[in-house]
């Protein structure tokens, strides 16, 4: 499989890649760790004229705790994401939407930006990241802006990244306490279209509010439940007011939703195979 | 426009004038003679193309040869010795855990890095660490055997 024709650039600063994505506009695309965008290439899916190649850019590859806020550099890989401490200790469900994705030959390479600037509905880290609320700082030689994930992806392929533009960091407010994030995945198939599957992951966050029990705590009186491949345009979000409580969050969110979700899904979902 | 790159591969400095769309598969096979490394699907899914590139393994069909400029690149012609085979290699060839071969570099590359990291994984430790990495003969317990007993 060849490879179009393109020319490399390698920026060792964010200020030098705004100036060459600004130079070439369309005709240039940002290469992260290209386990879409190769693909994409050799598939002759797309063919820029110029690759912008981000990997000597230092200051986009980190995560720190910013008061309220874990601020993670776009160039930090989604192997990376399953490891690091601060990940796993406030923000599971990112980690475990990191863990599911590709394999560890594909994670060791995946950003966080990419799977983000990809925008393909089956991303893993996008649902997690819409509930946790997290925003995304777009750079450019013009300025910088701040926007929320829930609006940045506009359909498959599709998000408010404009072509001059580098996704340097996605900034994730941490979870407070009551805030009960979980992720779940699920393979649900449409009976009338046997080969069709899809796998939305959905995370309830859930606040406490009734008294606490010893073992079943009253959560989930209402819940965010973003899911992926579940809409053609936009992660689907749905805040809703469920009636179930339940014990264990981490374990039953999907259960719960699970109504909401087949009838708000477009196209509209079959009950999950094993039926709900 | 052909670029220069200079990169260390299996501890042997190499230069080179490259054209950017070369994918480090290529460069490796075609420019260096390191047949050893293979082609499979070319997209990322099979692992065939695996290399150790900075220490962590990664599928070289989706890195271009001038991302692996100023980098270090290990690949299965790295791994034997004037002494002999690697011992993942030497556990492989006990254990039959090779038929047609094709997916053994890759799968051996991914098996070096895991045993690096962590001299006595588990079961579960293995299949994680090869999960990117598919047999079509094997069945894969063979390998998992050869990989336990190193
Ligand atoms: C075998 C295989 C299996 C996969 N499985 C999964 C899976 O299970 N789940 C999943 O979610 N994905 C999967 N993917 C897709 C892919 O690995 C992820 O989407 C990954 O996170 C992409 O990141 P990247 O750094 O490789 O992006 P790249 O391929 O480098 O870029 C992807 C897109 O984002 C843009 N981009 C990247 N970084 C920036 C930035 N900083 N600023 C602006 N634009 C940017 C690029 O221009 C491009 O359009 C798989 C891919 C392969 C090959
Ligand atoms: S050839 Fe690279 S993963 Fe299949
Ligand atoms: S031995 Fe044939 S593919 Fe693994």
């Amino acid at each position: 499989m060849l490879l179009p024709k393109f020319d490399f650039h390698e920026p060792t600063s964010v200020d030098e890649a705004c100036e060459i994505l600004a130079t070439f506009g369309p005709k240039a695309k940002v290469l992260a760790g290209g386990t879409d965008l190769m693909v994409n290439l050799k598939k002759k899916i797309l063919a820029p004229e110029n690759l912008v190649c981000l990997s000597r850019i230092d200051s986009l590859h980190g995560i720190v705790e910013e008061k309220d806020q874990i601020v993670i550099g776009g160039r930090y890989t989604v192997a990376e994401l399953t490891v690091d401490p601060l990940v796993e200790k406030k923000l599971g469900a990112l980690r475990s939407g990191a863990r599911a994705l590709g394999s560890p030959l594909v994670r060791n390479r995946a950003t966080i930006a990419g799977n983000i600037g990809s925008a393909r509905p089956a991303a893993d880290l996008p649902p997690s990241l819409i509930a946790y609320g997290a925003t995304v700082i777009l750079v450019s030689s013009q300025g910088k802006r701040e926007v929320p994930l829930g609006d940045f992806f506009k359909g498959p392929g599709f998000t408010e990244l404009r072509p001059e533009e580098v996704l340097t960091e996605v900034r994730v407010p941490v979870p407070t306490a009551g805030q009960a994030p979980a992720t779940s995945t699920w393979a649900c198939a449409r009976p009338r279209i046997a080969t069709w599957s899809m796998w939305p992951p959905i995370l309830p966050w859930t606040r406490r509010t009734g008294p606490s029990k010893p073992h079943g705590l009253s959560w989930g009186r209402w819940a965010r439940h973003p899911c992926g491949p579940a809409g053609p345009k936009r992660h689907w979000l749905v805040r809703s007011r469920t009636r179930r409580s339940f014990s264990r969050p981490e374990k039953r969110p999907a259960r719960t939703a699970s109504p909401l979700m087949t009838s708000g899904a477009q196209p509209a979902i079959a009950r999950p195979w094993w039926g709900f | 426009m052909k670029k220069l790159i200079k990169l260390t591969v299996n501890d042997r400095e190499v230069e080179a004038a490259v054209e950017p769309n070369l994918t480090l598969t290529d460069f490796l096979r075609y420019e260096l003679n390191l047949t050893g490394t293979k082609k499979g699907c070319e997209t990322g899914d099979c692992g065939a193309c695996t290399v150790i590139l900075d220490g962590i393994p990664v599928n070289s069909c989706l890195v271009l040869a001038v991302q692996a400029n100023g980098r270090k690149v290990e690949t299965i012609e790295g791994l034997a010795t004037e002494e002999g085979l690697h011992p993942v290699q030497d556990a492989f060839v006990e254990h039959g855990a090779i038929q047609c071969g094709f997916c053994s570099p890759g799968m051996i590359m991914s098996a070096k890095h895991l045993l690096d990291k962590n001299p006595k994984p588990d079961e579960g430790e293995i299949r994680a660490a090869i999960a990117g990495n598919l047999c079509r003969c094997t069945g894969y317990q063979k390998i998992i055997d050869a990989i336990k007993s190193v």
